[in-house]
């Protein structure tokens, strides 16, 4: 009697495991409106966690294929594909968001960083491994065309028109410029004057070469602007005429400019000399320099770009500037283990959404109060953030 | 107390036996090999793998050539156009799509191939606005805008993919481990100070100090430090009796020789455990490391040089010796800590006239979301009949730039305090007396980062403070200096300093030094 009856109870244990597990599964792969949710790559568990703005809460998980590691993730405008690069197994995952249909695509090398076309047909990514460009049709899922002839492509840009794809090189002191209709390398600029990279030690520095992570555009997309880390210099590069039409001295080792929403402001970390340097983008020269931390990793503005985020994940922290006085608002200091990588701004510029690697959370900050509030066990190492009409950026 | 005396050796016992056993035997050093001579073998069999695949990946090619056929020819199987056999075509297709996938997912991670970068310097031919060419334009001119071109040599990195053994990969990775283990560090701090207006005789001294640091790294989330200080010179405190301390950097009246001395100022390892939350440090440990910390004043080398703003006078914390720290950081902004040193630093007697002290330590945002931290710690002084005493050390941020900082102790009085007895100037450190000196010290302060736009990482601050002596008296001190900040690893810092009626010799004279402090750290 006592067996049947632990028989029975087993039986109903497994069967009820199974129904839960099933609509459990079912639930998980619930439908979303792909503008009203943060992307989250998180590069240890090989999946791209989704959190729901309105209920700041973890809905999905969408896996990319074991050990991945996805490094960046962009949606295309219309919210129609997500597309996450794969840079351990050398892919990008073409992921519908409405079929839930995972196409991988293979690249070069270690892919990492990529841009879509505003047409939202093409992604240009940058193989770091191999120095090349892959181009690939989004819609049929096949690399296109790879470009050769980069050093570390770090940082994609596709211009407004769609006509012009800048890249920068980390290995190198250079903007390649790639011409969209005969898909080569149809420019490259040179990026830090003459005098000061003279100065700069490079005889010593052997080991290593700190060149440009990513072209910053204006929101017209008229000039880009290009620091480089071993000259302390940014370079403002007319996209019209692809020259360099001014250099700007900075601080030392920037690490990249942040446009502000308005295009009136460049902030440009410095990780040498821990400042933040404010560049006018009318007049091209510095008219602020801040002390900040250690670790720059990015810049977001909120509240239309009245305010400034700088992130530093070497102190765990989060310097505030206010961009309409000028002057520095405050250190946010969080606990050690809050390793932060990238952050986004969403379209509204009134929340920011910043991944916090070693903690596997994603912080959320309100850009009024600067309060801030945790999302726990996003996936493991979050990385990149993403917001379909947000201020995205990767490192 | 014995009871602590006794937990302390033990700790003491458990904590250097750790560095003991950290050491590589001859036996494991054998295993080590044997071990490295297994994986060797796999690497071989991984090889034969790929070799496998590559074959493989050969024979999905020719497949798929066969089935979806030459140009003009359609596969025999496959020539007409029936639903079932469009189904079966669709099908065979996405198999093999998914068999080359994982063919060259195979590939991918079977390959032991290890990324080269080598920086190269290369010649190209830059012109004025910037475009960058492998080769010299027609007649030295810009092919873009005509304009004049110029030779420059610049350096690339270029990336290589090459194939390298596990074994090779291991052997790498400990002789960079070992290389990352010991870690040589040199900080040298020189300092000119000049009496401007005493009843003593103005004139300057000069006083410098070397330190030598070896971090080592035995284990994981342990570190073993050692710190060899070298000291030249006494400074004004030689000659002018003051609690406060004129130079805190001198070391004045451990020796009275003037003489240049070396000493072995910490050797401590220390450990993290509970997931890094607790840290315990054992050895010949300097307690004013761990406890009454301040973000303002709290390094004589970089920050004030009065020994007073240094850390709270109240404090009485023995000379460097064997010791112990354990900290919990509960990582919600609280921390404990409790320390133990043995008041005697000869080490003849380690458990006697044990000092102990403990804090709580709270990080906050509560003033406008600035960030502040606040302490507080109570001690007992066993080298002092059990005197007790208490104290707190804040600093908070105003701003980014501007940070306040306040102290406070006090302790328990009994009796008198040691003084100038015999009217020298000099005090005289009476060590059969078991009194503390100091009944109550306090210091306010500020410090305000890159006041100039210029000059981002400069800073300047002040600090004015006082403290009652046992026997009535009292004494103030305030020092104003700026810092340049010349570059990460040199400074320059003028100062000048007041001790009003300094109580050390009873008058009511005001001594005033201005002084430059030089240091270098690399």
């Amino acid at each position: 009697m006592l067996k049947r009856l632990s028989s029975l109870i087993l039986g109903v244990v497994i069967a009820g495991s199974f129904i839960t597990g099933t609509i459990n599964a079912a639930e998980n792969q619930k439908s979303f409106d792909p503008k009203s949710v943060v992307f989250v790559t998180n590069r240890d568990s090989s999946d791209i966690a989704v959190i729901d703005m309105n209920t700041e809460t973890v809905i999905d998980r969408i896996a990319c294929g074991d050990f991945s590691n996805p490094h960046m993730a962009v949606a295309t405008n219309d919210g129609k594909y997500l597309l996450a690069t794969g840079t351990n197994s050398n892919f990008v995952a073409i992921i519908d968001l409405k079929t839930r249909e995972i196409n991988k695509v293979r690249l070069g090398l270690m892919p990492e960083h990529f841009d879509i076309s505003p047409d939202n047909k093409y992604a240009y990514i940058g193989n770091m491994g191999n120095g090349e460009m892959s181009v690939v049709d989004i819609e049929n899922k096949i690399e296109v065309n790879r470009i050769a002839g980069f050093f570390e492509p770090h940082g994609p840009v596709c211009l407004p028109g769609g006509d012009k794809v800048y890249v920068s090189n980390m290995g190198a002191h250079e903007i390649s410029v790639i011409d969209v209709k005969n898909p080569q390398v149809a420019k490259r600029i040179e990026v830090g004057s003459a005098f000061m990279m003279a100065m700069v030690d490079m005889p010593g520095k052997l080991s290593e070469i700190i060149g440009i992570a990513n072209p910053t555009l204006t929101p017209d997309g008229r000039y880009a602007y290009a620091a480089d880390g071993d000259s302390n210099q940014v370079a403002v590069i007319d996209t019209e005429t692809d020259s360099v039409i001014k250099t700007i001295p900075v601080g030392d080792e920037p690490w990249r400019a942040y446009a502000s929403p308005d295009g009136t402001k460049m902030l440009v970390p410095n990780n040498g000399d821990q400042t933040v340097s404010v560049i006018d983008t009318k007049k091209n020269k510095v008219i602020a320099t801040f002390p900040a931390g250690e670790d720059m990793t990015g810049v977001n503005f909120v509240n239309g770009g009245k305010k400034a985020y700088v992130i530093s994940r070497g102190e765990s922290a989060i310097y505030v500037i206010d961009l309409v006085k000028m002057k520095e608002q405050k250190r946010i200091k969080f606990n050690q283990d809050m390793v932060f990588e990238t952050a986004s701004t969403t379209a509204d510029g009134k929340k920011v959404y910043l991944a916090a690697s070693q903690a596997n959370s994603v912080v959320v900050i309100d850009g009024n109060t600067d309060k801030y509030a945790m999302i726990r066990d996003v996936g493991l190492s979050p990385w990149a953030v993403t917001i379909i009409g947000g201020a995205n950026y990767c490192h | 107390m014995k009871f602590a005396s006794r937990l302390l050796c033990l700790i003491l016992t458990l904590v250097f036996s750790n560095s003991a056993f950290a050491e590589v035997t001859e036996e494991m050093y054998r295993a080590l090999v044997e071990r490295l001579q297994s994986v060797e073998e796999s690497v071989k069999g991984v090889n034969n793998y790929f070799v496998k695949v590559d074959n493989m990946e050969s024979d999905f090619a020719g497949l798929r050539t066969k089935i979806e056929g030459t140009e003009g020819t359609k596969p025999v199987s496959y020539n007409n156009n029936s639903s079932n056999n469009s189904n079966y075509d669709k099908k065979v297709n996405d198999r093999l799509k998914m068999l080359e996938d994982n063919v060259f997912e195979l590939k991918d991670r079977a390959t032991l191939m290890d990324m080269t970068d080598e920086i190269r310097r290369v010649k190209e031919f830059v012109c004025p606005n910037g475009h960058v060419f492998p080769d010299q334009g027609t007649k030295k001119k810009c092919p873009i805008d005509g304009l004049k071109q110029k030779s420059r040599n610049r350096y690339k990195l270029y990336k290589f993919a090459r194939r390298e053994s596990i074994s090779e990969r291991i052997g790498a990775a400990i002789e960079e481990e070992f290389e990352r283990r010991i870690v040589l560090g040199a900080s040298g701090t020189g300092i000119y100070q000049q009496i401007v207006s005493s009843d003593k005789k103005e004139r300057g001294f000069t006083q410098g100090s070397f330190d030598l640091l070896f971090i080592s790294k035995p284990l994981l989330y342990t570190t073993f430090f050692i710190d060899l200080e070298a000291i030249g010179g006494n400074g004004p405190d030689e000659i002018i009796g003051s609690f406060s301390g004129i130079n805190d950097d001198s070391g004045s009246f451990q020796d009275d020789d003037g003489i240049d001395r070396l000493s072995v100022r910490e050797v401590w390892l220390q450990t993290h455990l509970l997931n890094e939350r607790l840290m315990i440090v054992g050895g010949k440990i300097d307690l004013t490391n761990y406890f009454d910390s301040n973000t303002v004043a709290n390094d004589e080398t970089t920050q004030f040089i009065t020994s007073a703003f240094v850390n709270n006078p109240t404090m009485e914390v023995p000379e460097n010796g064997p010791g112990i720290v354990a900290f919990f950081d509960t990582r919600r902004g609280l921390t404990l800590g409790l320390g133990l040193q043995s008041a005697d630093n000869s080490g003849f007697n380690i458990t006697d006239h044990i000092y102990a002290i403990a804090e709580i330590g709270y990080r906050s945002h509560f003033f406008f979301g600035q960030e502040g931290n606040y302490r507080i710690w109570g001690r007992m002084n066993g080298g002092r009949d059990d005197n007790r005493g208490f104290g707190i050390s804040m600093d908070q941020n105003l701003s980014t730039r501007l940070t306040l900082f306040a102290r406070y102790g006090a302790n328990e009085e009994n009796g008198t305090s040691n003084r100038d007895k015999d009217g020298d100037g000099v005090i005289d450190i009476d060590l059969g007396d078991n009194d503390t000196d100091i009944a109550s010290a306090w210091s306010v302060g500020m410090r305000l980062r890159s006041p100039f736009f210029s000059r981002v990482n400069d800073e300047v601050a002040f600090a004015f403070g006082s403290l009652d002596l046992v026997g009535g008296d009292d004494e103030s001190a305030a020092e104003i200096y700026y810092k340049f900040h010349i570059n990460d690893h040199f400074a320059i810092t003028p100062n000048y300093q007041a001790i009003f009626d300094t109580a050390g010799v009873g008058d009511e004279d005001t001594v005033s030094v201005i002084g430059i402090r030089t240091q270098l750290e690399f």
